[in-house]
């Protein structure tokens, strides 16, 4: 199931957030979840990856001022939303990432409106709930049908470089893919064979070596 | 030319048996004789030539005198007279008591153009160090005026002398031999005195025929310039300089060092002439113990952003230098305990302001003469300023006013070979050593700056000393009180007066009541204003902590609305989710107590009988405000702790609450400024104040978890408008207005206390801590 992630540390505010969420998108028929969390306190930002990745997050809706609160032993985190959403983009570009914001007007947040899906006032969602969430199916659609399209893609020309028939034309393609998909390069079909040839001329050669030293040993 | 040389020779051997002999035509025979030499040519000169040199040598008549008193300094004068008559009579004298010049002296050197003594030997018989190499300047009285005497007594006690007419050597076509000098005996001599005693030798110099009339500045300009002829650093004992005139008269005075002693700000430096280190004393009025610190010459161009690094060069090639620089408040507080006024330590600065040069301890002229006639800001200094006005509370900026420094860059011309004359007798040439002087220069300059910026805790700290602290408003009231008892007593004199008509007596008395009566009531106003003023501070409080505090209450209101709209939503689903709809309404109900609870906090603020004086319970008032405010620091996981003695004060209530919140305001934007774990401390304690006599107090301090005040602020903290929460790295750019401390200041300076700041032991972050009195009502 894909869902949509909500980063607030305020739990009130979170939950109302998820709640109002997920009527609406049982109205609008989707078959979206919503999971909401408190900010993780890292330095790595690396349990955000995780968390999209198992959670198959494939929306997000920030709160810009996520810093302040803390909720059991963790936080304040220290870092706001728009601080946040650099972090997020490297890893994934195209996610449609939204804040839902009392402070809209803020002009840290607005410098960065470009990273951005749009920067929505909280009141303005209260009021208009139905078309926000609208918009939001939308662009959780598109971009999981751009991203499972070239997951299949990336999974046949896979499978080709790993039984070395993948042609030189569509080695490059992979490659592609994985620079957009964000997928590690050291996964690579092509450099994997390489390695695999290299791997396979080293063994041969202490193979070698052994029967050299067995037959000297013999030889005494 | 056979024939001619024998009919020359011939005339020649006919004057030369001649009594007496004729001795300008033995000098044009001779002259004619020898252009016959068959081997060699000689040149000759042409008489107008002594005039151009003269003239082109020396700019104005105030660089021609200065060069008649530095040859006397090079004689070894004590004491040099001028004297100067534009208008009464038409003379220059100018008379030392130096060495004097005998009959073969004043012949075979003063006569002989280009001959300088000084470049055979170059030390006086005191030590002093030569100071003109050209052996020009005696041509200089050529600009001042056309007829010339000298008279001049030497150690073996003849008098000598030499009277001449310039104008005759400004005529075509004769060569200089031509133009006759008499030499003659005079009868008398009058040289100045030194000390009380009598010269025996020494030179006389009148000049008559001025070549142009002294005005008024001419005059204002020389004496400034002889002023600064020797360096005011050091006393120099052995070289007085009297200037007497008609034009602009004056008592003549000598430079009092004394005024040196007021410099808030005293540095060295020290260049040996070898590598690349500079040595620098600080010294200054406040802690008055020398500080010294090596500096890499290449840091200290690029430091004070001189040039960039790679046109530095690795050593400076100016030679050795000692450098003093002394800075100057044009203040009263400058002068307190010094045996001076303000008006002489102005004077003194006036006359003496920049930065000059000073070769073997005479001036370099034109540099550090800014106010001066002819004289330019080498260093431009007033450019410097104008680009950078600020004063010296924005310490990244801060320049110093040309006009409080007084400096010397001391040089020697043996030392400091590639410093040399140019060509005009004024100034230096301006080549790659002359730079790195004036890259030098100026950098110190830098140095001073900065160091005076470090030091301005101290200097707050001095100047906060002399300030009582009475209230101005007491002042005022004070004032008018006592100017009241005045003119009753006054008043009652006149009542007794009989010769005073009884109608002026009614006016005046009727007109004392009145001023009474109007004294009263500007009492009132003030206190009205003080009010009002009080007033303004407490809502003025309410706008900056609203600024902070609001977005908790718009958060607030938010989430009711959201609650609310998210309840109506869960409750029309096809099949009501009721739990969750209660849970929303529940949240709703919780987020509008918020919102009520910060709207009591605004409209409680500047509640009418907080603005009266009366006995308030301390400890209750505190807690209130931290309560008031207590859910928007939980909101920001602050935790606010309160630690109180029960303490009851006579004051105003509004002024406590307006003190506190806008300290808590503070301190939850600091706290806000980093992660994990977020505190504020507030204390209250009495505290009695020390000193001569112990007055009844209480503290109240608050102390944060944030990143504490940057010593780069510290100073400006109290400055009106001056923010860092603008620079906050969570925080957007708009939400310090810069008036929090400054309303606390005010508050705290009209209730006759105190507020400091320091690090806070336990929390790491700012504590700010205010004394006040602890005042009991009047019974």
């Amino acid at each position: 199931m894909n869902n949509i992630g909500i980063i607030d540390d305020n739990k009130d505010q979170r939950e109302t957030l998820k709640l109002v969420l997920s009527a609406h998108l049982e109205g609008a028929d989707s078959s979206l979840g919503v999971i909401d969390i408190f900010p993780f306190d890292t330095k790595t930002f690396e349990e955000y990856f995780s968390w999209i990745e198992q959670n198959n997050i494939v929306f997000l809706i920030f709160d810009e001022m996520m810093h302040n609160e803390s909720e059991g032993k963790t936080g304040p985190v220290g870092y706001r939303g728009n601080q946040l959403v650099e972090i997020i983009r490297k890893r994934f570009k195209d996610i449609p990432i939204y804040v839902i914001t009392a402070h809209k007007g803020d002009s840290d947040l607005q410098s960065k409106f470009s990273e951005f899906e749009d920067i929505i006032g909280r009141q303005e969602f209260i009021d208009d709930g139905v078309k926000w969430v609208s918009r939001f199916i939308r662009a959780a659609q598109r971009y999981l049908a751009e991203n499972t399209d070239e997951l299949e893609e990336f999974q046949t020309l896979a499978k080709q470089a790993a039984t070395g028939k993948i042609t030189e034309e569509d080695l490059i393609k992979l490659k592609a893919i994985q620079t957009k998909l964000q997928l590690p390069h050291e996964t690579s079909m092509g450099e994997r064979k390489d390695w695999l040839d290299e791997y396979e001329a080293r063994i041969k050669e202490i193979e070698k070596l052994k029967n050299k030293i067995k037959t000297q040993i013999k030889g005494e | 030319m056979a024939r001619k040389f024998a009919t020359i020779k011939k005339e020649l051997d006919k004057v030369l048996a001649t009594t007496p002999l004729e001795y300008d035509r033995m000098l044009t025979l001779t002259n004619e004789l020898v252009k016959l030499d068959p081997h060699f040519q000689r040149f000759f000169v042409d008489a107008k030539t002594l005039i151009h040199l003269g003239r082109d040598s020396i700019k104005d008549h105030t660089t021609a005198l200065l060069e008649l008193v530095k040859n006397s300094y090079d004689a070894d004068a004590k004491n040099v007279e001028i004297e100067i008559n534009s208008k009464t009579e038409d003379l220059i004298r100018i008379a030392d008591n130096g060495f004097g010049m005998n009959e073969d002296e004043l012949k075979n050197n003063w006569l002989r153009i280009g001959y300088s003594e000084k470049r055979i030997s170059k030390k006086s018989k005191l030590g002093r160090r030569k100071t003109g190499e050209k052996g020009i300047g005696r041509i200089s009285t050529d600009r001042l005026g056309s007829n010339l005497e000298i008279r001049s007594r030497s150690k073996n006690g003849e008098l000598v002398g030499i009277k001449l007419n310039w104008d005759d050597f400004n005529v075509e076509g004769k060569s200089i031999s031509d133009i006759k000098v008499e030499f003659f005996h005079p009868d008398k001599i009058s040289l100045p005195t030194f000390k009380g005693e009598k010269a025996l030798t020494g030179t006389e110099i009148i000049i008559t025929n001025q070549r142009q009339p002294w005005s008024s500045s001419n005059i204002d300009n020389l004496y400034q310039e002889l002023s600064s002829l020797t360096p005011p650093f050091e006393d120099v004992v052995d070289f007085e300089i009297s200037l007497s005139n008609d034009v602009s008269p004056r008592p003549t005075k000598k430079i009092d060092t004394s005024f040196l002693k007021a410099a808030e700000i005293e540095i060295e430096a020290y260049y040996d002439g070898k590598g690349s280190e500079i040595i620098y004393t600080y010294w200054d009025k406040y802690n008055k113990k020398e500080k010294i610190e090596k500096i890499d010459w290449r840091n200290l161009i690029t430091k004070s952003n001189l040039t960039e690094l790679d046109n530095i060069s690795d050593e400076l090639r100016c030679g050795p230098v000692t450098l003093k620089l002394y800075f100057f408040l044009r203040e009263a507080a400058s002068v307190k305990d010094l045996d001076f006024n303000l008006r002489s330590l102005r004077e003194f600065l006036d006359n003496n302001a920049g930065i000059k040069i000073y070769r073997d301890r005479i001036v370099v002229k034109p540099y550090g003469f800014p106010s001066s006639q002819f004289g330019y800001d080498w260093l431009e200094l007033a450019d410097r300023k104008a680009q950078d006005p600020a004063g010296l509370s924005r310490a990244e900026s801060y320049r110093v006013t040309p006009n409080q420094l007084v400096g010397g860059v001391f040089i020697q011309r043996d030392t400091n070979i590639e410093l040399a004359d140019s060509a005009a007798r004024e100034g230096l040439i301006e080549s790659e050593a002359f730079y790195d002087l004036r890259s030098l220069t100026l950098g110190s300059i830098n140095m001073l700056e900065s160091y005076r910026t470090k030091l301005i805790p101290e200097i707050k700290k001095h100047k906060s000393k002399g300030k009582s602290n009475e209230s101005r408003t007491d002042k005022i009231i004070k004032a008018l009180n006592s100017i009241e008892a005045d003119l009753n007593e006054i008043n009652q004199e006149i009542q007794e007066i009989e010769d005073v008509d009884d109608e002026t007596k009614n006016r005046i008395e009727k007109n004392i009541n009145r001023l009474g009566r109007t004294s009263i009531k500007v009492e009132k106003t003030i206190n009205e204003l003080l009010n009002w003023n009080r007033t303004l501070s407490g809502l003025a409080t309410i706008g900056i902590s609203s600024a902070v505090f609001g977005h908790e209450t718009e958060g607030s209101i938010t989430q009711f609305k959201g609650s609310i709209s998210a309840a109506l939503i869960l409750l029309k689903k096809n099949q009501p989710d009721i739990p969750n709809a209660i849970s929303e309404l529940n949240k709703a109900n919780k987020y509008s107590k918020k919102v009520a609870a910060w709207g009591a906090y605004a409209l409680t603020r500047v509640q009418r009988e907080k603005r009266s004086k009366k006995n308030i319970n301390l400890k209750k008032t505190i807690l209130n405000v931290i309560n008031e405010l207590k859910p928007a620091f939980q909101a920001s996981s602050t935790e606010i702790y309160f630690k109180s003695e029960e303490l009851v004060c006579y004051t105003f209530q509004m002024d406590i609450e307006t003190i506190l919140i806008n300290l808590l305001t503070n301190a939850y934007t600091a706290a806000n400024q980093k992660s994990g774990k977020r505190q504020v401390n507030v204390e209250l304690k009495s505290l009695n104040k020390k000193g001569n006599s112990k007055i009844k107090g209480y503290s109240i301090s608050v102390a944060d978890s944030g990143l504490g005040v940057s010593k780069e602020f510290s100073h400006r903290v109290f400055e009106p408008l001056f923010s860092t929460k603008q620079k906050a790295n969570q925080g957007s750019n708009s939400i310090g207005t810069g008036l929090g401390l400054t309303v606390v200041s005010s508050i705290i300076q009209e209730l006759k206390g105190e507020i400091t700041f320091d690090k806070d032991k336990d929390l790491k972050g700012a504590c700010f801590k205010v004394w006040l009195p602890l005042e009991k009502e009047k019974k």
